[in-house]
Parts: C-alpha cells; sequence; structure tokens
C-alpha cells in the first residue's frame, strides 16, 4: 500500500471516531473503501487500533480515579490508625530536643525580628511579639503535656479521634441507617461520621432537610449497616405530650454519653412556637439531635437549643412535627418506622440499655 | 435569647427559610441513574457506589481469608467490570448494583484463589448463578489481555513514539501541548509524527494477534 494511501486511511479512521467526517467526507470515504478491500482492511485495522487506544486510555484513567477514591474514603480511618502507632519511648528524647530544637529558632527569629525593627512600628507590634512568644511558650507546654500523655497511655487502647469540626447527637428511626438530628448539626458539612454505641465510626450522608424546623434526616452510607442486632424497641409519639411529662434524654456533651432527666414545662417552645417543647432539663453544647423519651420509653422530642440566659431551660422539636415532616419525604427515601412501642414493660435502666444502641454521636466536617 | 446546641458551634441566627422539605436528590440516585453516570466516568456517582458497598466486600473478603490490599484490588477490578458493563450497548443489569458487585468480587476472589492454589475449589460449587457472571468476566478477561497487548505493542515503539501517543490518548494533550513539550517546530510536525508512530503502532498490534 503507498504511504499517502496509508497516512490518509488513518487519519479517516481517526476523524470517524473523533465524529469530525463530514457527511461528504464519508460518501467519498466509503466509495474508496467498497472499491479496495485491501484499503478497506487497513481502514479496520486502523480503526480498531484508535478506538483500543480511546478505550484503554479511559479505562485506565478510571482505574486511578477508583485508587483516588479509595485512598479518599479510607484516609480518615488511615488517620486514625496512625494515631495509635505506639511511640517508643527512645524516640521521644529525639522529638522533645527537636521540639526545642524548632522553639528555640522560632524564638530567635522573633528576637532577630524585634531588634530589627524600625523604631516607627511602635508598641503595637511589641505587644504582638510578646504575644507570640507567650503562645510559642504555651504551645511547647502543651506538647509537652500531649509527649507525657502519649506516654502514659502507651498502653491504652484509646486512640485520639481526629478533629472534628462540629459534633452532635443522633438517633435512629430505623434499624438500616436511618436517623434524625438538627439542621444546624449537619448544615455545610463536607462529610459526616456517626459514631455508634461499640465506637465505630461509619460515614452517613443527608438524605433530607428542613431549616426552619432545624431536622436533617441522614442515612448512613453502607448499605448492610444496621444499629441492633434487634430492631427498633421504640416508636415516635404521634400526638402532642401533655404538659408536666417526665422526659430523660441521652446525648453526646463529650465523648461519653450522657443521661438527664426533666419534665416537659410549657407545650410550647421559644417564642411560643408550637413545633417545639419547652423542656426543664439540663443540656449542653453537642447534645443537639438528643432524643426526648417519655416514660414508656416513647421518644416525644428532639434536643434543639437551650435559653441562652437561665440554665436548664432547653427547647425540643416534637415528634409531632418530625413525623409531619417525614411525610414529605418520597416514599423509596424515607425510613419504615416502627409503629409499636416496646420499652413501655421494662424499666428506666433496660430502656435506656436499649435507647444506647440507636442514639450516636454525628460528627460533622468541614473543609 | 436562644442558642443551639451544636458543639464548637459559633452562635449565629437560625436561616429561617420557608417550610419546605428539601430533599437531597444528587446524593441518593437509583441504580439507573447511577449507572448512567458511572459509564460516562462520573466521580460523584462512582465514589457514592464505593462508599456504599466497599465496606460489605471488605467484611466478606476478611472473612474468607483476604486482607484489605486484596479487598481494595477486588473491588477495584469489580467496579471496572461494572464500568465497562455499563458502557456496553447491549447493557442490562437484571440485578441490584450491590448484589452484582458482591458476585463479581467473589468470583474474582475464587479465581485468584484458585490461582494461588491455596484452596482446591471448583467456581461451580462456591458461587450460586455462577453462569450468569461467568460471561461478563469472560469479556473483562478479554478485555484485560487485548489491552495488555495494545501496551506491550506500545511499549515496542520506544520513544518517542510511546510518549507521544499516550500524551495524546491517554493524557488527551492537544497537538500544539505536544509539539512543545516533544520539540517540534509546530503541531503539523507533530501531527505527522503522531501518524507514523500510529502506523508503527497498528503494524506490530496486528502482527501481534489482534483480531477482531
Amino acid at each position: 500500500m503507498r504511504l499517502d494511501d496509508e497516512l490518509f486511511i488513518a487519519q479517516a479512521a481517526e476523524a470517524e471516531l473523533s465524529s469530525t467526517l463530514s457527511p461528504e467526507e464519508k460518501a467519498q470515504l466509503d466509495e474508496r473503501l467498497a472499491a479496495d478491500p485491501e484499503l478497506a482492511r487497513a481502514y479496520q485495522e486502523y480503526f480498531h487500533t484508535i478506538s483500543s487506544l480511546h478505550d484503554n486510555a479511559r479505562r485506565t484513567n478510571y482505574k486511578v480515579m477508583l485508587r483516588d477514591i479509595h485512598d479518599e474514603t479510607t484516609a480518615r480511618h488511615r488517620g486514625m490508625k496512625r494515631l495509635i502507632i505506639h511511640f517508643n519511648p527512645k524516640l521521644l528524647r529525639t522529638a522533645a530536643i527537636a521540639a526545642s530544637i524548632a522553639l528555640l529558632t522560632s524564638a530567635v527569629t522573633v528576637w532577630v525580628m524585634r531588634t530589627q525593627e524600625p523604631k516607627s512600628a511602635s508598641a503595637g507590634n511589641l505587644q504582638l511579639v510578646r504575644h507570640e512568644i507567650a503562645n510559642l511558650k504555651a504551645t511547647q507546654e502543651h506538647q509537652q503535656k500531649q509527649i507525657q500523655e502519649i506516654k502514659e497511655n502507651t498502653d491504652a487502647a484509646s486512640a485520639p479521634v481526629p478533629q472534628s469540626n462540629y459534633t452532635g447527637t443522633g438517633f435512629a428511626l430505623s434499624n438500616d441507617g436511618y436517623l434524625i438530628t438538627n439542621y444546624h448539626v449537619v448544615d455545610g458539612a463536607e462529610s459526616i461520621e456517626i459514631q455508634t454505641r461499640n465506637g465505630k465510626s461509619y460515614p452517613a450522608s443527608i438524605i433530607a432537610y428542613e431549616p426552619k424546623n432545624d431536622i436533617a434526616l441522614l442515612r448512613v452510607d453502607e448499605k448492610s449497616f444496621r444499629f441492633s442486632k434487634t430492631d427498633l424497641p421504640y416508636s415516635l409519639l404521634p400526638s402532642r405530650a401533655p404538659l408536666g411529662s417526665a422526659i430523660y434524654t441521652l446525648g453526646f456533651p463529650q465523648d461519653e454519653i450522657v443521661y438527664n432527666e426533666g419534665y416537659i414545662s410549657s407545650r410550647n417552645g421559644f417564642q411560643g412556637d408550637s413545633n417545639q417543647y419547652r423542656l426543664e432539663v439540663p443540656a449542653g453544647p453537642g447534645q443537639s439531635g438528643a432524643p426526648v423519651v417519655n416514660g414508656q420509653g416513647q421518644i416525644i422530642g428532639i434536643i434543639r437549643s437551650k435559653d441562652a440566659e437561665s440554665e436548664g431551660i432547653t427547647y425540643a422539636i416534637t415528634s409531632r412535627t418530625l413525623l409531619r415532616l417525614l411525610r414529605d419525604v418520597p416514599k423509596d427515601k424515607r425510613p419504615r418506622l416502627n409503629q409499636d412501642n416496646r420499652m413501655g414493660r421494662l424499666n428506666r435502666e433496660q430502656q435506656i440499655d436499649r435507647l444506647q444502641d440507636f442514639t450516636c454521636m454525628v460528627r460533622v466536617y468541614k473543609r | 435569647m436562644e442558642q443551639n446546641l451544636r458543639d464548637e458551634g459559633k452562635l449565629s441566627g437560625y436561616f429561617w427559610a420557608p417550610t419546605v422539605l428539601i430533599v437531597n436528590q444528587p446524593l441518593h440516585l437509583t441504580d439507573e441513574e447511577l449507572l448512567q453516570r458511572i459509564a460516562s466516568g462520573e466521580r460523584q456517582a462512582t465514589a457514592q457506589v464505593y462508599r456504599m458497598h466497599y465496606p460489605t466486600v471488605m467484611r466478606w473478603l476478611q472473612s474468607a481469608g483476604g486482607d484489605e490490599a486484596d479487598a481494595a484490588d477486588i473491588f477495584q477490578e469489580a467496579m471496572v467490570v461494572l464500568f465497562e458493563k455499563a458502557r456496553s450497548s447491549e447493557f442490562r443489569l437484571s440485578c441490584r448494583i450491590g448484589t452484582y458487585l458482591f458476585a463479581i468480587c467473589k468470583h474474582l476472589w475464587y479465581k485468584k484463589l484458585e490461582q494461588q492454589r491455596r484452596m482446591p475449589l471448583s467456581q461451580e460449587e462456591a458461587v450460586p448463578d455462577a453462569a450468569i457472571y461467568n460471561d461478563d468476566l469472560r469479556v473483562h478477561q478479554e478485555r484485560e489481555e487485548h489491552y495488555a497487548q495494545l501496551d506491550a505493542a506500545l511499549d515496542s515503539l520506544g520513544e518517542p513514539c510511546r510518549s507521544l501517543l499516550r500524551a495524546f490518548y491517554h493524557q488527551d494533550k492537544s497537538m500544539q501541548e505536544i509539539a512543545a513539550d516533544f520539540g517540534y517546530t509546530n503541531p503539523d510536525n507533530a501531527k505527522t509524527q503522531k501518524y507514523k508512530c500510529l502506523m508503527r503502532l497498528k503494524k506490530i498490534f496486528f502482527s501481534a494477534g489482534a483480531q477482531r
């Protein structure tokens, strides 16, 4: 085959594959191919080679993306593992020396900056510098304290948890991973993780939310996830609870789950909002989204906010409002709610024990 | 004053939007939507499927004698099978994505075990519905071999052809960029060179016995 014929055929195959061949050119090409079987065979071969090159590239790029996604999804867990690595006591001295050198260097730099600062740069700057030194000192003390802590914890299994931006509380609506928390907990989240009773973390996504009543419906991403081996023991109270009902809450104002009890002090919440109760129960940061439970073990509300001035006044969104909002979620995206409350016969301690399986900490990460 | 109870959150005014429930559409797509997006190589859909199904496969694999690295390899290969299947014109998925991926992973893992002779076991016994997935895997295997041949042919071209073709087809570089990178005086020269390389590649590829 002549070289310019072959070049023509190769170019034609490339043009055909990238759809840049005009109808006239296409007709011309087909005519030539029909007349010359050798040319037609070469065309097929080029077509096949070039399309294989494209497919292979697409496939390779997809594989690279998969590895990237894998690293991304496992990064946080790996980050936790890295923190568990036991410190070699021999390295502690080296670390301490390195820290001291770093501190010394910073101090010298600050000193040099200070002496070379033109006089006109005034007292304000000096104060700033002094502040930095104080900071450095505090940082070093903090580091020493951390080293000390790590030393003490060398054998402890508890690992420091990577920093999340916000934490709140959530509770299950169904055993297969649907849960409720406050919208203000997950607002603007880059990623969300829930931590269950056994200490494990699972990524979760927002399925639906409603900013005004401050509710977010989440679901754990993992399809096979279950809160517990048994089904949800509680139901949501469909009506409004009476004034004076004794209630209790479980939430995460700290890493450990915390129990509080109190009563409904008003049937309407903040500024008379009938979607809320006013409660007399202690609550602190981290308890947003915590379940409010009555004596029968039914969920009657979700902790949302507290009065900034007086301790003990807490506001909770009513379960009735939650149920109303859930009805608006498309059927295939909403949990199958448990209608029958099986907590009534249990005493308080047993109820709390069951409830703990279905109450989790919600960690929110932002970019 | 009212204060919300999100930990470490700054106190901020509430966002009083109208009472409309906002359903997050993009996050939870149906299997069909997901597959369409996966076929176009979309990252978000791929990541969603990955996050949903990888943990199940990993746990199963760990119970079947594998480790995390095995799980990552196997699952990623299964995702490539899904990707190819979603792209093919005669594509139809008769079951849920999760079921499909899990079955493919099982097949791949048993095959790997058999190759390593860690387990004397026939596939038909180990995996239910083997026939359904065997076809997909056979196609996948043929493709893998086909692309391995293509890569071998590319490698045997030597430089600059190998890098030039990769730059154009894999990295999607323009002729201007390629001319600059490879030191050709203008894009037309680079183009001529590219076709010369392509001719050599085709010759090697087809003499190596790639028919179809």
